[in-house]
């Protein structure tokens, strides 16, 4: 029997206004934060409901008349849904699949070299892509594989690897490829930042003893600096997930030509040529708050299975 | 204590903030339901307008000097349309000072649409007809065509005049609510696009200028089989165009086979009949000819890839690059000359693609509701129709500079977007060209303006007056289109876009052989009609009525 707790157990048992009172430099720090949440977050959260209105702008949010469910039903029942919602879904997964490891995997690497030098320079090389704009890399993607005179097609012509146009552009299935490994190439120094972060958080004496112990190098990649950075990656794959719908429009707009419209149309592509360009608010709200839908349930399904598997979870 | 009552605060100070903006919408419906204002205008006793303000004739227009309030989309040609000289000739002349803001980007103007938040009056913003309709349907515009009647004769007897002008500018509830700029050159609108040959290659080559189909092909043939001879480069690319471009694209090629295609969307009218030319099964003709120029290498592959920067900067270059293009201006008058539409020797008279002659834009004077001086504000519109100097300062910019008077008395111009340096150098001088109302009709060509350009060869003016004048298509064929409401707008885009990706993808397949034309075609056509080709002509037709009516 406990007659008396420490002073954390007493503390606990105040009441909360008590414990607020107590710690009030605290809540006030927290105060901006939570304003601005407020005021940028949830308040303007009442425009979804021009998703289910006719919006007009002269008769504001609030009178404009209700429709129900019609933008919805319209964008459901286009004759191109499947294909736009299709193309959608298997870029993004293509870009999660490819996309998320190789960070993870290049700030491993990165971590276990003892060439600093070395180290440095890849760190620059593999940052510089990041900085160039989409619009840019679209432009290089699209010379480099020029299919009569691009700078692929000459090197593989001289090296008597391939002859006539280089198909790269014309096709349809390759447009997947293009676009995601280009937007590997763009990002992949960058998202390592973070994991490269997490790595300096583990203790070095862990590995003083596995060498002590015997272990290799890729031993302790495995057993120390994975395990330690677990947390980390899970926690960004959840909120990775969480993005599944939005593909970049601006790169598959740029990057669509007569040849690969059957693969790069997408939800964003589609929608900005069917309505945006006509101040067609209502539906573009609709198809928006559709995609944030889908983004809710991905963060909800990853971040159970991932509870569910014993590891972080968002809450 | 103290705690309840800092809560009591929070939730007074969120109180606040929901009033706050609750107030913001409520303000701003009020004034959307306020009277629309087109009656401020009424005509005193004394022969004065707006209130006064207003004389009813002659210079100054307000008795005293007035501030208006205009906006007007940003153009990379004229970037200084706020701060340009002209506004000061403009308020000397007319006592009206207008206070001109750029919007720098269509964001910019769709907020100013969503918003409701106008100046006095709206200049060249390209708004759309769904933000056309649905300001004027709040009452935020003012109907301008009573005002014309009462101020504006000469706009008044021109919009009587010219229904494709007048019916293009009116919103979708039928009434008018904005002056257009108007340039009748008959070697502007007259005709699309110019098909430019390398005029220089020929003479090396001992070619004539090709008249047929079959000449058309030889001689690409032999500039690419002199590829890194003479001038004409290694990496030659013989004949480029872009794609379905309704600007730079392969549509002249189709009018030389007897296709007449006068849309991007592949119609064209006949006989007051909106008509489809995509599946017409004549295209198969121009579109195997294609196939026969790709396939002897004589079209690259970057036709169907490459974007308009890239279009622009290849057919751009100099020395040149590509033996023959489409593009509005010839881009080496030099070197390249304008050739006509082809012969394909089917027995159909070949045609060069023209423009009819419509608005360029409509709606670039439109007065809005907060507009104090209706009156003074059109009799400054109709000023610019009638008088000549006004007119050219505001279009073309200050006197001396951009334009002067000849010995006869007519306007010649000094230099224009020919000349990007001098207009760089002078931005500061320009006037507004198309963002703001001009009336340059037919009697303007042919009273006021000299136009120096029709004998300096290898302009556009002459290229119309040399070569295109007898080839263009009759402007009764060309399709023109007015504005429909919401719901047709919107049914419009989605078939355009599911029918456009179809067709692109599948003539590009054809042209480069990797469908075959006739064993695929039947099946094109199924699929098109699948994706709405009917319903989608039939909103065209009603968009061409509206218009054409």
């Amino acid at each position: 029997m406990k007659l008396a707790g420490t002073a954390r157990e007493r503390e606990a048992l105040k009441p909360l206004r008590l414990r607020m009172w107590d710690n009030r430099q605290l809540y006030l720090f927290l105060l901006p934060a939570i304003a601005l949440v407020i005021a940028f977050n949830y308040l303007p959260m009442y425009g979804i409901m021009i998703a289910f209105k006719d919006f007009k702008p002269h008769l504001g949010i609030i009178d404009s008349p209700w429709v129900g469910l019609k933008h919805f039903d319209r964008f459901f029942s286009m004759p191109m849904f499947e294909v736009v919602l299709k193309n959608t879904l298997l870029i993004s997964f293509y870009v999660l699949i490819a996309g998320f490891p190789l960070p993870v995997l290049l700030a491993l690497a990165l971590n276990s070299t003892t060439n600093q030098r070395m180290k440095k320079l890849v760190q620059t090389v593999t940052y510089a892509p990041h900085f160039i704009s989409i619009v840019v890399v679209v432009g290089m993607v699209n010379i480099f594989f020029s299919p009569s005179m691009g700078i692929v097609r000459n090197l593989l012509d001289m090296l008597g690897v391939h002859e006539g146009n280089l198909g790269v552009l014309m096709n349809a299935s390759s447009f997947p490829h293009l676009y995601v490994w280009s937007g590997v190439w763009q990002g992949l120094g960058w998202s390592s930042i973070i994991y490269l972060g997490a790595l300096s958080a583990v203790d070095q004496s862990m590995h003083e003893a596995a060498i002590i112990d015997g272990a290799s190098k890729f031993q302790r990649v495995m057993r120390i600096d994975l395990p330690s950075i677990l947390p980390t990656i899970v926690i960004l794959l959840i909120l990775e997930s969480g993005t599944i719908m939005n593909v970049g429009f601006e790169k598959a707009f740029l990057m669509q030509n007569s040849f690969n419209i059957s693969t790069s149309e997408i939800i964003n592509t589609y929608v900005y040529k069917i309505g945006i360009k006509e101040g067609q608010y209502s539906l573009s709200a609709a198809i928006g708050l559709f995609n944030s839908g889908i983004n809710f349930i991905m963060i909800l399904v990853v971040n159970q299975i991932s509870k569910r598997l014993g590891q972080e979870s968002l809450w | 204590m103290r705690n309840s009552k800092s809560r009591a605060t929070m939730i007074g100070l969120c109180i606040a903030l929901i009033i706050a903006l609750l107030a913001g919408c409520s303000s701003q419906k009020e004034e959307a339901g306020g009277s629309s204002g087109a009656s401020a205008s009424q005509e005193t006793s004394d022969g004065m307008a707006d209130g006064g303000m207003t004389n009813l004739t002659g210079y100054p227009i307000t008795k005293e000097p007035i501030k208006l309030k205009a906006v007007v989309a940003y153009s990379a040609l004229r970037p200084n349309m706020d701060k340009t000289e002209i506004w000061k000739y403009v308020a000397e002349k007319t006592n009206i000072d207008l206070e001109v803001e750029v919007l720098k980007d269509a964001e910019k103007v769709d907020l100013m649409f969503a918003s409701n938040d106008f100046p006095d009056l709206i200049l060249g913003v390209a708004m759309n007809s769904n933000q056309l309709t649905s300001a004027a349907e709040g009452g935020q515009f003012v109907e301008i065509e009573p005002l014309l009647e009462q101020y504006a004769p000469t706009w008044s007897s021109f919009m009587k005049e010219n229904k494709l002008v007048y019916n293009g500018s009116l919103a979708a509830d039928g009434k008018l609510y904005g002056l257009p700029y108007i340039d009748f050159a008959p070697f502007d609108r007259n005709l699309r696009d110019q098909w430019i040959i390398m005029e220089s290659w020929l003479k090396e080559l001992n070619l004539e200028i090709p008249k047929t189909t079959e000449e058309f092909k030889n001689v690409l043939q032999a500039i690419k089989d002199n590829a890194g001879k003479g001038t004409i480069p290694s990496d030659v690319i013989p004949y480029y165009f872009q794609f379905d471009g309704y600007v730079g694209g392969q549509f002249d090629i189709y009018g030389s086979f007897g296709v007449y295609v006068t849309s991007p969307d592949y119609l064209y009218v006949d006989n007051g009949v909106v008509k489809d030319q995509s599946t017409n099964p004549k295209i198969k003709e121009p579109l195997k000819y294609l196939r026969d120029l790709y396939q002897s290498g004589l079209i690259p592959p970057e036709v169907f890839t490459d974007d308009g920067n890239t279009y622009v900067s290849k057919i751009s270059s100099l020395p040149p690059l590509v033996g023959s293009y489409h593009s509005y201006a010839n881009r080496q008058p030099e070197l390249g000359t304008a050739m006509g539409p082809i012969d394909s020797g089917n027995g159909q008279k070949p045609f060069i693609r023209s423009q009819a002659y419509v608005a360029g834009p409509a709606n670039t004077a439109v007065i809005t509701k907060n507009n104090k001086y209706p009156a003074a504000t059109v009799r400054l519109l109709e000023a610019i129709a009638t008088d000549l100097e006004l007119e050219l300062t505001v279009s073309r910019g200050v006197k001396g500079t951009l334009w002067d008077y000849d010995a006869e008395g007519k306007a010649y111009q000094l230099f224009w977007e020919e000349s990007p340096d001098k207009m760089a150098e002078n931005s500061a001088k320009l006037g507004l060209h198309n963002s703001f109302v001009a009336l340059k009709d037919q009697s303007f060509y042919a009273d006021k303006w000299k136009e120096l350009s029709y004998d300096v060869k290898n302009t556009r003016a002459w290229a119309y007056e040399h070569v295109y004048k007898d080839a263009v298509l009759p402007n009764d064929m060309v399709y023109v289109e007015g504005a429909l409401g919401a719901d047709d707008v919107s049914l419009t885009n989605q078939y355009r876009t599911d029918l456009t990706n179809y067709r692109k993808t599948v003539f590009a397949d054809f042209i480069t052989g990797r469908q075959d034309i006739d064993a695929g075609w039947d099946a094109y056509v199924k699929q098109m009609n699948k994706l709405g080709l009917e319903q989608f002509v039939e909103l065209r037709q009603k968009a061409y009525d509206v218009i054409a009516k």
